[in-house]
């Protein structure tokens, strides 16, 4: 080996295919403290750590065999006192006297392994670190969407436990209690806006007897019957409701007296004609329309003592309370 | 499906034969450390390369970290090939963690191998005192795997970030993605903890696929102790102990290995045409 390179500041040495050392020159040497007798002819095994044996095979030997050189490759070395020399490593494979050898060169790289550890170290702990961010974060968005789920049930719950708190539950029609808190807010918006509120009470003529005649079922199933009967009368902003037992009202909004008995008018008519299987059933109807400085109760009595004329003057018929006097 | 597997794991068929030999890489390389032996089966076989992904020019947007963090994941991949190619009674043959691999494609699906050809295979690369040597301390492992972060898997996600922010540097990105045969620094980290953290010698009692073991002398990732422990343990097991050192005979040695090869099927399929 001549002079230059057997001194040179860099360590050389150059491998056979079976990983047999060819030759290394004196900085290497020294660097490992061996002498040229103990290394030449050997295995590169010999200058490798257990980990960088294997790293050599799985990646030296393969990268020099596929694309003839290796640059900068990381890779420890092992000195005759077992201590590990970090080395940066580049090599080439050439063909010399007709056999292939691979050249190797390095430089040991002490403290740039130390700043590179450092800098691997705080790069792992970022990585950590932002793992457990991510994760934290995917936890929070599922509570978040559990918490959005579990109230949209609350909501959901909650509108069909208003809705039955005010609805009657045989036909469907509001409640009575319903019915009152409507009649109040109702009265009180009609007179501040000076328009006619109409409000008409429903009996079913001789009940009692549909139900002792007939059973409670069929009496259930004309209650139902005359529910949606109603229903289908009342105009968009009517209420419609189950008064109690066999008695039904509806609070006509914006409507006067002519109009609150043609529409009592109809649903008695259709009543009359409708087919129930039954012997004819007729309703009694009382009107009543608010006046000024009106309360719900006094409209509501005006229309109770209407409903109470009808059924005096023989039923299957409407009477408004203005007419009573 | 079939284009999508055939894409996925970038797979090359080549040979005049109809019957098929699948080789499957080792640990951190892909198809092109065949090729000084796989031409030579071209001949008389249909040979079929693949490469696993996230390693040479599969498709790296098929990763799953969950699917790929243990060997099961590429065996799957393999069965997929198979499935994809409508492959049957195949010559898989697999260098290092490709022969585990292949192994354990078979207990799934037996019917899909006939023979299974493992170069340098270790079902477990730790010891086990006092009854198993695997050549490997846990040290020495965490060790290989710290040297590959040093080299490659601790900076190439950093350098490809910096990488993206120089669009004007793209001889830069070509070149890293050239270093390494090219394996994605994340897949390689995890592919490595998947190979050299698993142990699988439950499973070797379990396989049925008649198997021939080329055993390298003097191999540092796959020491004799382990070839021998794996013939003792398959069943139907052929060992070869080869001339061959290091760890990668189909590259240092591919005439020896060829010719182990080709030796085995010609005893194989002589003998099953006398018997036939």
């Amino acid at each position: 080996m001549d002079e230059q390179l057997n001194f040179a500041p860099c360590g050389y040495v150059s491998i056979d295919d079976n990983g047999t050392i060819l030759a290394i020159n004196e900085t290497l040497l020294r660097l490992l403290g061996h002498n040229l007798q103990e290394v030449q002819g050997q295995h590169i095994n010999l200058l490798l750590s257990t980990a960088s044996r294997s790293f050599y095979q799985l990646y030296f030997f393969p990268m020099i065999r596929l694309q003839n050189k290796v640059e900068e490759m990381y890779i420890s070395l092992k000195s005759k006192t077992e201590q590990d020399i970090p080395i940066l490593l580049n090599a080439s494979r050439n063909e010399r006297n007709g056999k292939m050898t691979n050249d190797c060169v390095c430089v040991p790289m002490k403290r740039r392994y130390e700043y590179e550890q450092a800098l691997l170290t705080i790069k792992k702990e970022t990585d950590t670190r932002n793992r457990m961010k991510k994760k934290q974060i995917a936890e929070l968005d599922r509570l978040r969407h559990e918490l959005e789920s579990k109230q949209n049930e609350l909501l959901a719950l909650n509108e069909e436990l208003q809705r039955l708190a005010i609805t009657d539950g045989l036909t469907g029609l509001k409640n009575r209690r319903y019915l009152h808190e409507n009649l109040i807010s109702n009265v009180a918006l009609h007179a501040e806006r000076s328009q006619p509120l109409s409000l008409l009470l429903i009996d079913i003529d001789y009940f009692k007897n549909i139900n002792d005649n007939f059973g409670h079922m069929m009496g259930d199933k004309v209650l139902q019957g005359f529910g949606q009967l109603l229903k289908d009368a009342s105009r968009i902003d009517d209420i419609a409701a189950r008064y109690g037992g066999e008695e039904f009202a509806l609070i006509l909004p914006k409507t006067d007296k002519l109009g609150a008995l043609k529409i009592a008018e109809g649903i008695r008519s259709q009543v009359e004609n409708a087919n129930w299987d039954l012997p004819t059933i007729t309703v009694s109807i009382g009107a009543a329309t608010s006046l000024a400085g009106d309360t719900e109760n006094a409209l509501q009595s005006r229309a109770d003592r209407a409903l109470y004329a009808s059924k005096n003057r023989g039923r299957n018929r409407t009477t408004h309370a203005s007419d009573l006097e | 499906m079939n284009q999508h597997i055939l894409f996925r794991n970038n797979i090359n068929i080549t040979g005049k034969g109809t019957k098929a030999m699948l080789f499957a890489p080792g640990f951190g390389c892909d198809q092109n450390m065949w090729r000084l032996v796989a031409p030579f089966f071209e001949e008389h076989f249909r040979v079929i390369l693949f490469d696993y992904v996230g390693s040479g020019k599969s498709d790296y947007h098929a990763y799953n970290p969950n699917k790929y963090s243990n060997l099961n994941g590429y065996a799957q991949d393999v069965l997929d090939i198979c499935a994809a190619l409508e492959l049957k009674e195949v010559i898989f043959v697999g260098h290092s963690v490709g022969g585990v691999i292949g192994m354990l494609a078979s207990l799934q699906e037996p019917d899909r191998f006939e023979q299974l050809v493992m170069i340098g295979p270790s079902p477990c690369y730790l010891n086990d005192h006092p009854d198993y040597l695997g050549g490997f301390e846990r040290e020495d492992l965490e060790a290989l795997i710290e040297m590959m972060e040093m080299n490659y898997i601790g900076w190439a996600n950093y350098l490809s970030q910096v990488i993206m922010q120089n669009p004007e540097r793209p001889e830069l990105s070509q070149e890293l993605e050239e270093s390494f045969c090219s394996t994605d620094p994340t897949v390689a980290r995890q592919f490595a903890i998947a190979t050299f953290f698993s142990d699988y010698r439950e499973e070797l009692q379990k396989v049925t696929v008649p198997s021939l073991i080329l055993q390298c002398s003097d191999d540092a990732v796959a020491p004799i102790e382990v070839g021998t422990y794996m013939h003792r343990t398959l069943s139907e097991s052929t060992f070869r102990l080869m001339d061959a050192t290091g760890h990668c005979p189909h590259m240092s040695h591919p005439e020896e290995t060829i010719r182990l090869i080709s030796d085995y099927l010609t005893t194989i399929y002589a003998g099953s045409i006398s018997n036939g």
